[in-house]
Order: C-alpha cells, then structure tokens, then sequence
C-alpha cells in the first residue's frame, strides 16, 4: 500500500529490496543466480552415465542417498573449456522442488543486487535464450547476466524433466 | 461455537473403514443356523462404533443408516428375531453402502439417495417381519412397545461414559458415584476397566431412573477426568414406527425431532454442564423428573434445572473388552434380570501404579474441548486392551522416511567397509572388528525398519470371502473359499496393489473355473467347488496361490482363439505358454460375455499389475481338474535383489528375480538376421540379442561377443540374451528413484547407490527385452 501510495517519487519501495545472487563464470561470460536457489556448492566426481541422454547432461551422482543429475552447463552454452580437475564446480540447485547440479567453470561472488540495477538486457540472439535472461548487472564494471535459473533448468530443452511445461 | 472437526475426519474414515471391514468379516463368518453371539456382538458393536462416531462428525447418513442396521443387530444379538440369511445379506449391503457413503465423504463417488432408501426399508421390514413374536412381554431380555409405551415419560435410559481421573478412581470417587447412581435407579454397568487397572480407565453405564440428568452429571463431572465424560439419554425411537418402539436400548434414533437432531450432540459434547442447560433448555422438556435427593453426602449434589437434555446418542465406541457387554437390559420389566455385576464398589484398590491407556490419552487433550476428547476416548478406548497399548498408528510418511534414511544409514555403512579395505596397510582390528558390528547392526536395523511397513495378507484375503459369496450367488454357483497362510507378511505398497489383480484372479477361478453344481455333479465331482487361496514365502519372493477344482483351461478352445485372432501359435506349444496366451491383452474364451468376466480385459491388466511390482504369474491347469495360478512377489518394492554387471566403465543392476542364466557365447552362436538383428541359439531357441554397450552407447570392454557373457533374461515370457562385458556380484540394492530429480529413462527402471557410494542404475528388463523383440518383429516382418 505504502509503495503504491508513494509510487510517484523516484524510488520504488520495490526497487530497494535487495536480494542476493550469486555469480558464476562460463568461459569469459559471467552470469548471477539468485541464491536462494542454491543448496550447495561441491567439487565434480565422475557421475554416472545416462545411456543416450543429451550430451551436457553428464550423469547422475550420489549426494547423500539422493540421485542427482548433473549438467554441464559448459557444454549447453558451447562455453569455455570443458576440462574436468579436482576444480570444477558443480553448483547444486533447488529448483522445482527437484535437486539439480550444474557444473560451470568457477563460481565467484555473492553480490547484493536491487532490482534497479537490474537492467533490461537488450534482445540477443545467441546460445542463451533471452527468456531465460531477467536483465543484465553492472558492478565494479563487471557485467553480469541475472539468470532465470529456474525457468532455464526446467525448459524443454534442458531435458532434465519429462514432461516440461516450457 | 464451532470446533473444526475435520482434523478428526481421517481417523474416523479409517476407523470406519475397518469397523465396516470387520464387520463384513464376522457376518461371512457367521453360522447362520447356529450364530455366536459372541460374534453378535462383536458385529453390533462394530455398527455402533461407526453410528457413534458417524453422529460426533457430522455425517448424518451414515448415523442413520447404521442406526436402523444397528437396531436390527441388536435384536438379533438379544435373541428377539432369529438370524436369516436374508438378512446376512441385508447387513452385507448395507456395509456396502455404508462404505460408499464414507468414500463420498471422502470426496470419491456419490451415494444414490434411492439406494438408501431402499436398503433402509428394507432392515425395517426385515426387523418388522417378526415383530409381533418378539414383543411377547415373556420375553426375557426383550422389552415390548407396550413397556416403552408405558414408561416413556416415568423412566429414562441414560448412557454414561466417563473416564475417572487418578484420583478419583484409586480413592472412593468411582465407586461412591457408582452407588449415587444406583440409588437413583437400576444401573448396569456396561463397561469397566479391567480389574487391575483399579477403575482407571473409560466406564460404560446405563442406567434407568425417573431422575433428570442433573441429578448425576455433576457427580459425574467431578469424578471424570477434564471434560471426558458424556451422558446421553437414550431414546426409543417413536417416529421410527412401532416396529421400532422396542430397542429401548440403541442409543438414539435418527429422528426429525429438532431437540433429537444427531448433530446437537456436538454441541452437547463440546458444552460444559453450565451451557449445556442452555441447550436444555431449547428441548422439550419433560418436566416433571425431581432430581432425587439420595446423592451422597460427599458428592456436590445438584438441584439443576429440570430440563431435558434429549440430545446426544452414543458416541462412545462400546467397549468389546472389559465387561462384557450385558444383553442389555431394557427400561421396565426386564431389568431386574440383569442386575449387572456389582463389582465395582468392591474393587476400588489403592493405588494404581500404571494409569492405562485409556485414561492417558483422556488425560493428553484435558484442556481441549470435550469434543476434541470424546474421539480420542472413543478410539483409545474402543480396541480390546491389549490392542490399544500395543499399538500406534503412523503415518505411512514417516515410516517411508525412516526407511530412507537406514537405506542410507546402509550405504554410508557399506561405503565405510570398502574404505577400511582398501586402506594401504590394512585398517587396524578394532576399526574392523567396529565395522563388522555395525555392518550387523546396520542390517538388523534395516530389517525391523522394513518389518514395520510389513502387513499380514490377511488384509487382502478378508475380502474374498464376501466376494466368493456374492459372485457364487449370482452365478448359481457353490464355491467355499479356503484360505490359508493369512499370516504371511507382506509390504504395504505391495499389499495395496495386489487386491486388484487378485481379486480379478479369483472372478475369473469362479466364473470360468468353478462350474455349475449340476455339471460338477456329473462330471463326478463335489457340487460344492474349492477356491483355494494360499500364501507363502519362497525363497525372497511371496508366492500367492489362487487355485480352483473347477474346469480347468481348456488347451484347444485357447488354441483355437488364438488362432483366430491372428496370434503365431502351433499345437506343439507347451501347456504353460498355451496358458500364457490368456494374458493376452483382449484374450476371453468365454463364450458369452457376462458382468462377472468374460470381456477379455482384465488377466492382461492383471499380468501387467503385477509385472509393475516386480512379480510374475504362472499358470498350471488340468482340464477337468483345476487351474492353479500362481504369483510371485519380491517381499518389498523398496528392496531389490540384484546382480551387478559390468557393461564398459559402468555398472548396472540386472533384477534377479528375471534372470535365467548366463554363459559365455561362442563367436559362431550368434547369428545375424538382414544383417541387422542378432539373435542366439539358447536350447533350441533363438533368442534376440541385445548387446547393453550398444543399447547404452558405451564403449565396450569386449571386442567380440566370446569375450563377453551372455545374460538370458525372461521378462514374463519374453526372453532375450543381453550381451554385457562380465558379471559383477550380487547384491541387495535400495531402489532409488531416477525420475525425483530427473526423467524417465527408457531401459532404465531406477538407480542405486553402490557401496563405493557411486550410483548404478537398474535395468528394466522387460524394457529392454520388449524393444529386442519387437525389432526383430519388425525386421521378420519388413
């Protein structure tokens, strides 16, 4: 109501809630996640294989009594090296009520992100799709591109869920 | 004021559910000629449990329909109407009803009103047609409309149920009310804790006075523990007709009467002594009932209002144990008779070092409403002693949970085992001899946890006799059904899942198994046919038999329809792939098709059920002497007995229970087709030959199928050899699910986590076995 009532000022009360992300980097690109969505971050173990699942899904693994599939982020975006070392990432997500974990080549920060500095990223076409892009953040003149990880990790073309709504 | 009832509403369809089903249990029991009334009972007091608890929630139809049904059970309990099978048959369909009634509460289905109706009409006539025999006033333990009609406004029935605190109980509180009570009038005590519980626990009275209720609630409500007591009066159901005017005892008619209503007692439960005058006082009152002036000195003595408080039928579950329930004595003539025991008085010990069960949960909710407490009293109180302490009900969540979390407790075991193994210079021996003892405790805690989602099958086989008998009605037939090994434990999914395609088992046993009393006779057979329903444990598996001394599978009839419909078949086939073809999806040898079976749908189904749990079906069958079906079941879903094979660098699990054999091929075995499909000569058969590296589109070890073993697997009739790189071992493995985090895999069924915590997933042979068979179909065919 307040918000509502105020809405002709220059701030939103909207735009002053903050909320955390976290960033991740493939390749050069680096991307930020809201992390609420994460649960865990842990190192990459061989998973095991899916017989004639798409390439960047690399298998299932254990986390702790529960089969976990895992993603390989790198190779559904075509970016960076995709080299495993006792340093690769796997980022494990809470997305949809399942358990998912994404290996990306390093994760870096937590940031504070308003929605004000989210800004609207411009229409691309590329490897991403934009819809899965809510807008790009600037800080210390990084650019950083606040993905949808959720809308990404259960859209048809993840296949990482049988019948997706996407 | 309102109190959400609806927290309560699971426990009362449960319990219902299984009144109603132990009902039905007792009545196919039940010797028509020669009834026990023991067993009498036990079904009256099923029907009443469910009028009680039906009334305190709420569901109208259901009070009154088991009401009228209780009525009729009452009568014959007392010996006023001889048991007919007619009526059996009555009481059978109205449990039916009753069920339904529950399931449409229950959001499932809806009752046809008519139906109602109809069934109602007819426990009246049937409690009507031998009226007039029964309402001999010489008749002992009956009262007859005439008394009722006499007495009506001079003597009143009250139901008291109380559950007295601790102290009260152990100190003279119980017995001193026990004898305010009879000075009122005559009391008969329905129900009292067992002896050495030393009065602590949940009481049953009835008692006959010209008092008012407040002559005694008050006392009552002294001795009772926080709000867990109830008085109800009890009334001859006038509006009912006369053919009704004499159960003086069943506690309430459903009657339009508004100060009658059945769901006033909610507010009666829920109201202390105080407001419940206020909803006395909307009733009619009677009047003229002086509160007698005998209470003891030592109770509060009450000169409350004279009202009545005409609302509220039994809610109280009567109690099958303690006392046993008196064939109770009428208002008037007959009480006398029944001077119930006078025990009580004399048995008032001390102390009572353990409170039972009964009051302890009384004692939990005290400072909830009287309505929260009544169907916590009801239930603890309702089972037999021993019951009620030695049991608890749990959501099946928990358990499941309980069960994942030893399933991990398992792994991490396992997991730690192969460490200490694999240690460089070999783990010290305390570390070892620690590992073995947990590796025992670990199983043997595993295997309790399990043991809790275990079931006895009688769970499934109860409902077979009524099954048995009404189909048997319908067809002309006459069928016993035996059954045996009801004890044979089971899991509950397993347990859920397999009522159908039994039951669909023995239709069929009956329908075109067991034939025609006349037929049998000439065929020399008894005209009384056998169904046999056994269960046992065989090995890791359960084994249910459902076997017939009917007909038998006519070999030649199937043949003949199976050529007819266009299936490959030979006269050379072997009987059990000959019986094999009635699983057949649309297969019915039937020649007309009748509401029991016949249309062709169903043994597929049933295969198809039973193949989803892990099981199989095996037929044998003599023409002329009987059908034997047998189904066998893996003890749990969540337990898989595996053989871990090695394909590449993976590790897969191959269900043990599908494989046949394993030998390792000779180059020249295998045989190409159109120099696509392979397949193997095994016994004379030439079986498809899946090789799992190319299946699964993994490099494979061997570079030549004699390097690598031949797996033969035979998913419910259809074979095929799965080339994989070598056999592992065999172990139990915890089924996981792949489809919780991701998707359904083709040829995969589930996962597992190894002992080296890696995960292996289990193939789903009969996945697997149906795409060897059907390219090699197509291939054959194009």
């Amino acid at each position: 109501m307040e918000a509502m009532r105020n809405g002709g000022s220059m701030v939103n009360e909207e735009d002053l809630v903050t909320s955390e992300y976290l960033t991740f980097t493939l390749g050069s690109e680096e991307y930020a996640i809201d992390i609420l969505k994460v649960q865990e971050i842990r190192g990459y173990e061989p998973p095991t294989l899916i017989a004639n699942a798409p390439p960047f899904i690399k298998g299932v693994i254990n986390l702790r009594g529960i089969i976990v599939p895992i993603v390989d982020l790198r190779i559904k975006f075509n970016l960076g090296k995709i080299e495993y070392t006792p340093f690769t990432v796997v980022i494990i997500l809470n997305v949809v009520g399942r358990v998912i974990g994404a290996v990306v080549d390093s994760v870096s920060d937590v940031f504070s992100l308003t929605r004000s500095q989210i800004r609207q990223a411009p229409d691309f076409s590329g490897t991403f799709d934009t819809k899965y892009i809510l807008g790009l953040a600037t800080v210390d003149s990084r650019m950083m591109i606040v993905t949808d990880i959720e809308r990404l990790m259960t859209s048809a073309d993840m296949a990482l869920i049988d019948s997706a709504s996407d | 004021m309102t109190i959400d009832m609806s927290q309560f509403y699971q426990v009362f369809f449960e319990e219902s559910a299984e009144h109603l089903a132990s009902m039905e249990g007792l009545l196919l029991e039940l010797d028509v000629e020669n009834p026990n009334s023991e067993q009498l009972n036990a079904i009256f007091r099923a029907a009443h449990s469910i009028k009680g608890s039906a009334g305190t929630f709420g569901f109208t139809d259901l009070a009154e329909t088991t009401h009228i049904l209780e009525n009729l059970l009452d009568r014959i309990r007392k010996q006023e109407l001889g048991l007919r099978t007619d009526m059996v048959d009555a009481f059978l369909e109205s449990g039916d009803l009753l069920r339904e009634m529950l399931e449409a509460h229950q959001g499932r289905g809806e009752v046809d009103p008519k139906r109602v109706d109809s069934i109602c009409a007819r426990l009246r006539q049937l409690s009507a047609d031998d009226a007039t025999p029964a309402a001999q006033p010489s008749c002992t333990a009956s009262l007859n409309v005439a008394s009722v009609k006499e007495t009506p406004v001079g003597k009143r029935t009250f139901d008291i149920q109380f559950v007295p605190t601790d102290v009260s109980a152990r100190g003279r509180g119980v017995a001193n009310l026990l004898d305010e009570l009879r000075s009122l009038g005559s009391l008969e005590i329905l129900s009292q804790p067992a002896s050495d519980m030393n009065n602590v626990g949940y009481w049953q009275l009835r008692l006959l006075t010209v008092a008012g209720q407040d002559a005694f609630s008050d006392q009552i409500d002294f001795i009772a523990e926080n709000g867990a007591w109830r008085v109800v009066e009890e009334t001859a159901a006038d509006d009912e007709g006369g053919a009704f005017g004499f159960f003086g005892d069943s506690p309430g008619a459903p009657v339009e009467d508004p100060g009658y209503g059945f769901f006033a007692p909610l507010d009666a439960s829920t109201s202390t002594p105080a407001n419940a005058k206020a909803t006395e006082a909307e009733d009619e009152p009677y009047g003229f009932f002086d509160p007698l002036p005998q209470a003891d000195g030592n109770e509060p003595a009450v000169n409350a209002a004279l009202s009545e408080d005409g609302d509220g039928y039994g809610f109280f579950a009567p109690l099958p144990s303690h006392a046993p329930v008196q064939p109770l004595a009428e208002a008037g003539d007959g009480f006398g008779l029944f001077e119930p025991l006078v025990p009580t008085s004399a048995q008032v010990p001390p102390v009572s070092p353990v409170p039972p069960a009964g009051g302890g949960s009384a004692r939990m909710p005290a400072e909830k409403k009287v309505s929260d407490v009544l169907p916590r009293v009801a239930k603890s109180a309702a089972p037999t002693a021993a019951a009620a302490d030695s049991s608890i009900r749990v959501s099946v969540e928990k358990v499941d949970q309980l069960i994942n979390l030893v399933g991990e407790l398992v792994i991490t075991q396992a997991m730690l085992l192969q460490t200490a193994a694999q240690m460089q210079e070999g783990a010290p021996e305390r570390l070892v001899n620690g590992l073995a003892q947990l590796e025992r405790n670990t199983r043997d805690l595993q295997e309790s946890v399990m043991s809790i989602r275990m079931m006895q099958i009688s769970f499934v086989f109860s409902r077979f006799p009524r099954v048995v008998r009404d189909l048997s009605g319908k067809l002309g037939k006459q069928v016993e059904l035996k059954t045996s090994g009801e004890t044979t434990e089971l899991d509950k999914g397993l347990i859920e899942r397999i009522a159908d395609p039994l039951t669909h088992l023995i239709r069929n046993s009956l329908d075109h198994g067991i034939e025609l009393p006349e037929t049998r006779i000439a065929a020399g057979k008894s005209p009384v046919g056998t169904i046999t329903l056994k269960a046992c444990h065989q090995g890791g598996n359960i084994v249910i038999e459902v076997g017939d001394d009917g007909a038998g599978l006519p070999r030649n009839k199937i043949l003949a329809k199976a050529r007819e419909r266009g299936l490959p078949v030979s006269d050379q086939m072997t009987d059990s792939d000959v019986f094999n073809l009635i699983f057949e999806a649309g297969f019915s040898t039937a020649d007309q098709v009748t509401d029991v079976s016949g249309r062709g749908v169903g043994m597929d189904v049933v295969r198809r059920n039973i193949q989803s749990m892990g099981g199989r079906v095996e037929i044998e069958s003599m023409l002329g002497v009987g059908t034997r079906m047998t189904v066998r079941l893996p003890l749990t879903l969540a337990i898989l007995d595996g053989m871990s094979i090695a394909v590449g660098d993976q590790t897969y699990i191959l269900p043990l229970s599908y494989v046949v054999e394993s030998f390792q091929p000779q180059t020249g075995d295998i045989k190409t087709l159109s120099n696509q499909a392979r397949v193997i000569q095994v016994r004379g058969d030439y079986l498809p030959v899946v090789a799992l590296h190319e299946l699964f589109n993994i490099k494979s070890l061997s570079s030549n199928f004699a390097q690598g073993i031949m797996v033969v697997v035979d998913a419910d009739g259809i074979m095929a050899a799965l080339f994989v790189d070598a056999l592992v071992g065999q172990h139990q493995v915890v089924i996981k699910s792949l489809e919780a985090n991701y998707r359904r895999v083709q040829g995969i069924s589930g996962a597992t986590i190894m002992g080296d915590g890696h995960v292996a997933l289990i193939l789903d042979v009969s996945a697997i076995a149906g795409m060897a068979k059907t390219s090699l179909q197509k291939l054959a065919d194009g």
